[in-house]
C-alpha cells in the first residue's frame, strides 16, 4: 500500500495509519500532550485528520448505484486526474476538506509561510502537496 | 379446549358459503378484478414510464444536446440534487457533516465561552425539522457575534476576536448544510442557470441515476407538452394503456405502493422556458398544486435564468408550495473541475493541439465559450493557443452555423438584428416582425435557434388592458456576442464609404459611451482588435486618447481577477494577441507614470504572467520601464520608490518586497535559476531603490549565471538617466552587502548619519 498521502488544493487523500494517529503524534515531536506546544500539535492534527471520511464506505453506502466501480466514483465525483487515483486507489483511503476549517488560529498557522512546524507536520503525516490542482 | 377436525371443516365451509354470497353479485367482482388490475398495472408502471424516459435521453444525445462522456460534476449543484433525490437515507449524512462541524476544541471553547444555546450535536434520528432549527439557531448565534457587539466585547474580552473570525467559517459551511437541508425536504426545484451551463446535462445524468436506484423517472422537454401540462402527463403516462379515467385516484395508489417500496415519483420538465405556449405557461400553477399533494411525488424543472425571473417566477410564487431555486451559477468551479472539462472536451471533439497560458484562463472564464471554441477547432491538431482571439472564434463559429442552417442566411440576420438593435437604439433585444422573415425562413429559423447564438421570447404587451398584444423578440445569448455583431456592422457600414471615413463610427461610440450603454465595452475592443490587424495604428492611437480613460465599472471591480486593470485602455491593449507595439508600450508607460495604482497593477500582472508563462511578462514590464525613463526618469524613481514603500504595505497588507522575494523564490525553484528577463528587472530594482538591500542575493547570482548583464542593460537603456546608476554596479565594491546581524545593523546606521545621500554606502 502506498504509504504518501496527497493535499489536492484543499482536500486531503489519506491513509490512517498508526505512525500518523495522535497517541504518535506526541512520540514523534518528543512533546508533552498537555503542554503548549503540545496543544497547538493537537490542533493541528483535529485539522489535517478528525472528522475524515472513509470513502470506500461512503461510496458503498450513497454512490453505489451511481458510479460503476471505486475508481469511477473517485475520479467523476472528485475530479481527480486518472493517474492520481491509480496512485491513492485504496479500500482504506480517507478524505477530509480542510476549507472552513473554524480554528482560526491554525488556519493562519497553516497559510503562514515557511511556517517550520507545519512543514515538519506535512512530513509526520507523509503529506506530499499538490498544489497546482486547485485555486479559490 | 380441543379443536377437533369437524370444527375446522365446519369452519371453513361457512368462509366459503360467506364468500360465495358476497361474490355473487357482479359489482363486487368488478371491483376487485379493477383493483386487481390496478395493482398489476402499478407494478408495471415503472417500466413503461422509464422506457419513455430513456427514449428522451437517446433523442437528446441523437440531437448533441446530451453528451454523456462530456458530464463533468463542476459544482455541489450534482450534490444538492442527491439530497433532493434522497432525502431519507441522505439525512443522516447531513447529521454527521453538521456533527463534524462543531466536532473540535475550537467549537468547545467557543460553547464554554459564548452561549449554551449552541447546538454542538444532532442526534442520528433528528428529522429535517429538527436540523432545520438547529443550524437556524447556531447561524442566528454566529451572525449575532459576526457584527461585533460591544457589550459581548466587554463580557468575554480578547476572545471575542477569535469568535468574530470563525463565525465566517462557521456560518459557510451551516449555509451549505442549510441549503442541503432545504432541497431535500421539498418536492419541488427548479433549477436555473445561463446558457450552456450544463442543466440539461445535469438533469439527463439525474434521471440515469434515479431511475438505476428503483424509482420512478418521467423526463420530458418543455417544447413537446402542446397543451396543459396535467393533460399531457395523463395522456402520455396515466392513461394511455390503462384505460383508467380517474388520474387522481391512480395517483394516490401510486403514492402508496411508492411509500411502501420507499421510492418516488419524478417528473423531470427540461427547458420550460422553450415553449411559449400560454396554456402550457398558466398551466404550471395547477399541475404543481396537484402533485404538491402527494408525498411520493417530486417534480424538477429547468429554466434559463434570464427567463425564470421575468416570467415564470410568479407563477410558481403563487403555486401551494413554491419549489427551491437552484441556481447552478451560484456555485463556483473550481480549477480541477474546469480542467477535467477541458480535457474532456478536447478528447470528445478530437482536438490534439496544446491550450496554454492566457488562452486557457479565458476559456475557463465562460463554460459556453469553451464550448465554442471546441465546434469551431473540432477535429484539429497540431495547433498550440497561446492566445485567444475571440473575435476570430465567434466569426469561424457564425460560418458553421451557416453552413448548417443552409438555405437560410444566419449570417445576414445576425447583420440585420445588429442594425436594428443601432437605429433603435435598444441593445436588449429586437421585435421579430422586423426581421420581414417568409415562412419557409421563418421555420429554418426556429430550428436555428438551438446553436446558442439567438433566443426568441414571447411577452406581453400592455397586460391586462384593452391594448394587451403579445410580442416575440429576439435576444443574444451572449452580451460579447451581441457586441461582436454591432461593432462588426458599424465598421463594415463605415468601410464601405469612399472615400474610408470612420467619422460616423466615432460618432456612434461617442454616444453609446456618453449614454453608458452596455455595448460601449465590447464595441470599443473589437473595434480596437480589428484595427489593429489592419495596422491601422492612428485609429489604434486615436481610441486609446480618447476613451482610455473611460471607466465602464465600479472602482471595486479592479480587485476582480478577471479585470487585472482598472484603466480601460490597458484592458483594450491586452485584447489583441498579437505582440505589443512602440506606441501601446508607451501608452502604459504614460498611466504607470499618472498613477501608481496603475503601476502596481501592470508589476502584478506582469509577474503573474512570468510566473505561468504566459504572455506579457517580463517583457513587457522592461520594455515599460524602458519608455518610462525616456518619459519621466524622476517619476520613475518614484514609482519605483513607492512600489517598495511602506505606504503599499498598508494597502496590501504585504510589502512588495515580500511578494517580489517571493516570486523570485518560487521561480529560482521552479527553474532552477532566474531568467534573464527576471534578473534584468532586479538589478533595475536595486539600483533604483535604495532600499531594495534584501535582492542582492539574488543579483549576484544574476551576475554569476549571466555575466554581461548589465552592460546589456546599459545599452538597451542608453540616453537615460538609469545608466547612471547601472554604471554604479559595475563596480564590486558598490553592491551593497546585506545586514545579517545587529552590531552591523548599528554600524550601518552610524555610517547612515555621517553620509548626505540617500543611504548608498561607499565603501
Amino acid at each position: 500500500m502506498n504509504n504518501i498521502n496527497y493535499l489536492v488544493g484543499k482536500e486531503l487523500f489519506f491513509s490512517k495509519t498508526l505512525k500518523t494517529s495522535r497517541f504518535c503524534l506526541f512520540l514523534y515531536f518528543k512533546v508533552k500532550r498537555r503542554s503548549y506546544i503540545g496543544q497547538i500539535l493537537y490542533r493541528l492534527w483535529e485539522y489535517f485528520v478528525k472528522n475524515n471520511i472513509l470513502l470506500y464506505s461512503e461510496y458503498k453506502k450513497y454512490y453505489i448505484r451511481e458510479y460503476k466501480n471505486y475508481a469511477e466514483y473517485l475520479e467523476r465525483h472528485y475530479t481527480l486526474p486518472s493517474d492520481l487515483v491509480k496512485k491513492i486507489l485504496n479500500n482504506k483511503l480517507r478524505y477530509k476538506c480542510l476549507k472552513d476549517w473554524p480554528d482560526v488560529g491554525i488556519q493562519n498557522l497553516v497559510q503562514t509561510p515557511d511556517a517550520e512546524i507545519i512543514r515538519k507536520f506535512l512530513e509526520f503525516l507523509k503529506i506530499v502537496s499538490l498544489e497546482n490542482y486547485d485555486e479559490d | 379446549m380441543q379443536i377437533s377436525i369437524c370444527d375446522i371443516v365446519n369452519l371453513m365451509k361457512n368462509i366459503w358459503f360467506t364468500l360465495s354470497d358476497v361474490l355473487s353479485s357482479w359489482e363486487t367482482v368488478t371491483v376487485i378484478a379493477i383493483i386487481i388490475l390496478n395493482l398489476f398495472f402499478a407494478l408495471f408502471f415503472r417500466k413503461h414510464v422509464n422506457k419513455k424516459s430513456i427514449q428522451q435521453i437517446d433523442f437528446l444525445i441523437k440531437n448533441g444536446k446530451y453528451i454523456p462522456s462530456l458530464y463533468v460534476e463542476l459544482n455541489s449543484a450534482a450534490e444538492q440534487l442527491r439530497y433532493f433525490a434522497y432525502p431519507h437515507k441522505w439525512r443522516k449524512k447531513l447529521i454527521r457533516d453538521f456533527n463534524g462541524l462543531f466536532k473540535n476544541i475550537a467549537s468547545k471553547r467557543i460553547r464554554e465561552t459564548i452561549d449554551e444555546n449552541l447546538i454542538l450535536r444532532l442526534s442520528k434520528k433528528s428529522n429535517y425539522f429538527r436540523i432545520h432549527e438547529a443550524i437556524e439557531n447556531n447561524l442566528k448565534i454566529f451572525e449575532h457575534y459576526r457584527n461585533f457587539p460591544y457589550d459581548e466585547g466587554n463580557r468575554i474580552g480578547q476572545f471575542h476576536f477569535i469568535i468574530e473570525f470563525s463565525s465566517f467559517y462557521y456560518q459557510n459551511r451551516l449555509n451549505e448544510l442549510m441549503e442541503y437541508c432545504k432541497v431535500a425536504s421539498q418536492n419541488s426545484v427548479i433549477l436555473t442557470g445561463s446558457a450552456g451551463n450544463g442543466k440539461t446535462n445535469l438533469l439527463c445524468e439525474f434521471s440515469k441515476m434515479v431511475m438505476n436506484t428503483g424509482n420512478i423517472c418521467a423526463f420530458v422537454e418543455a417544447r413537446k407538452i402542446k397543451s396543459e401540462c396535467t393533460n399531457y402527463f395523463e395522456k402520455q403516462y396515466f392513461t394511455k394503456n390503462l384505460r383508467i379515467t380517474q388520474t387522481v385516484s391512480w395517483l394516490w395508489l401510486q403514492n402508496i405502493l411508492l411509500y411502501f417500496r420507499r421510492k418516488y415519483l419524478f417528473i423531470l420538465i427540461d427547458a420550460i422556458n422553450e415553449n411559449d405556449n400560454e396554456t402550457f405557461i398558466t398551466s404550471i400553477r395547477e399541475f404543481s398544486n396537484q402533485y404538491a399533494k402527494y408525498k411520493k411525488v417530486k417534480i424538477l424543472y429547468s429554466c434559463r435564468s434570464e427567463f425564470f425571473e421575468a416570467r415564470y417566477k410568479k407563477y410558481f410564487d403563487s403555486t401551494l408550495i413554491p419549489p427551491y431555486i437552484l441556481n447552478s451559477e451560484s456555485f463556483s468551479y473550481n480549477l480541477r473541475a474546469k480542467e477535467s472539462v477541458l480535457n474532456t472536451y478536447k478528447k470528445y471533439f478530437r482536438f490534439s493541439g496544446t491550450i496554454q497560458g492566457l488562452a486557457k484562463e479565458r476559456l475557463f472564464e465562460s463554460l459556453l465559450l469553451m464550448r465554442i471554441f471546441f465546434e469551431v477547432y473540432k477535429n484539429d491538431g497540431n495547433l498550440s493557443i497561446t492566445q485567444l482571439n475571440n473575435w476570430a472564434i465567434y466569426k469561424k463559429y457564425i460560418e458553421i452555423i451557416n453552413k448548417q442552417t443552409e438555405p437560410l442566411r444566419f449570417e445576414e440576420i445576425i447583420s440585420r438584428v445588429a442594425a436594428l438593435m443601432i437605429a433603435a437604439d435598444d441593445y436588449e433585444s429586437v421585435r421579430l416582425n422586423k426581421l420581414n422573415l417568409s415562412s419557409t425562413d421563418r421555420a429554418l429559423f426556429e430550428n436555428a435557434l438551438d446553436n446558442n447564438f439567438l433566443i426568441t421570447k414571447k411577452i406581453m404587451l400592455r397586460e391586462g388592458t384593452l391594448t394587451e398584444e403579445s410580442d416575440e423578440r429576439i435576444y443574444f445569448v451572449f452580451d460579447e456576442l451581441r457586441d461582436y455583431c454591432i461593432s462588426r456592422q458599424q465598421l463594415i457600414t463605415c468601410e464601405n464609404q469612399t472615400p474610408l471615413n470612420y467619422a460616423l463610427f466615432y460618432q456612434y461610440v461617442d454616444q453609446l459611451v456618453e449614454k453608458q450603454q452596455s455595448p460601449a465595452e465590447g464595441v470599443l475592443k473589437f473595434s480596437y482588435c480589428h484595427f489593429r490587424a489592419q495596422q491601422k495604428h492612428v485609429e489604434c492611437k486615436r481610441l486609446l486618447q480618447d476613451y482610455g480613460q473611460t471607466y465602464f465599472h465600479t472602482p471595486m471591480m479592479r480587485y476582480d481577477k478577471e479585470q487585472p486593470f482598472s484603466s480601460f485602455g490597458a484592458m483594450i491593449i491586452l485584447t489583441a494577441i498579437d505582440e505589443l507595439l512602440d506606441f501601446e508600450f508607451e501608452y502604459f508607460a504614460t498611466i504607470s507614470l499618472a498613477s501608481i495604482h496603475e503601476w502596481q497593477d501592470l508589476m502584478s500582472y506582469g509577474l503573474r504572467n512570468e510566473y505561468r508563462h504566459n504572455q506579457h511578462g517580463i517583457d513587457l514590464l522592461l520594455q515599460v520601464i524602458l519608455h518610462m525613463a525616456r518619459l519621466d526618469p524622476n517619476m520613475l524613481k518614484e514609482r519605483m520608490l513607492g512600489l517598495f514603500s511602506h505606504r503599499f504595505a498598508i494597502h496590501n497588507q504585504r510589502s512588495f518586497t515580500d511578494q517580489y522575494e517571493n516570486y523570485l523564490e518560487s521561480i529560482n525553484e521552479e527553474d532552477g535559476r532566474l531568467p534573464i528577463g527576471l534578473c534584468k528587472l532586479t538589478i533595475i530594482f536595486y539600483s533604483l531603490v535604495p532600499t531594495a538591500s534584501l535582492l542582492y542575493s539574488y543579483i549576484r547570482e544574476g551576475i554569476l549565471h549571466y555575466p554581461n548583464i548589465v552592460n546589456d542593460l546599459i545599452l538597451e537603456y542608453a540616453g537615460t538617466e538609469i545608466v547612471a546608476e547601472l554604471e554604479l554596479l559595475k563596480k564590486p565594491r558598490q553592491i551593497q552587502e546585506p545586514i545579517n546581524s545587529i552590531k552591523q545593523l548599528f554600524k550601518k546606521l552610524e555610517q547612515f548619519n555621517e553620509t548626505d545621500d540617500e543611504g548608498i554606502i561607499d565603501e
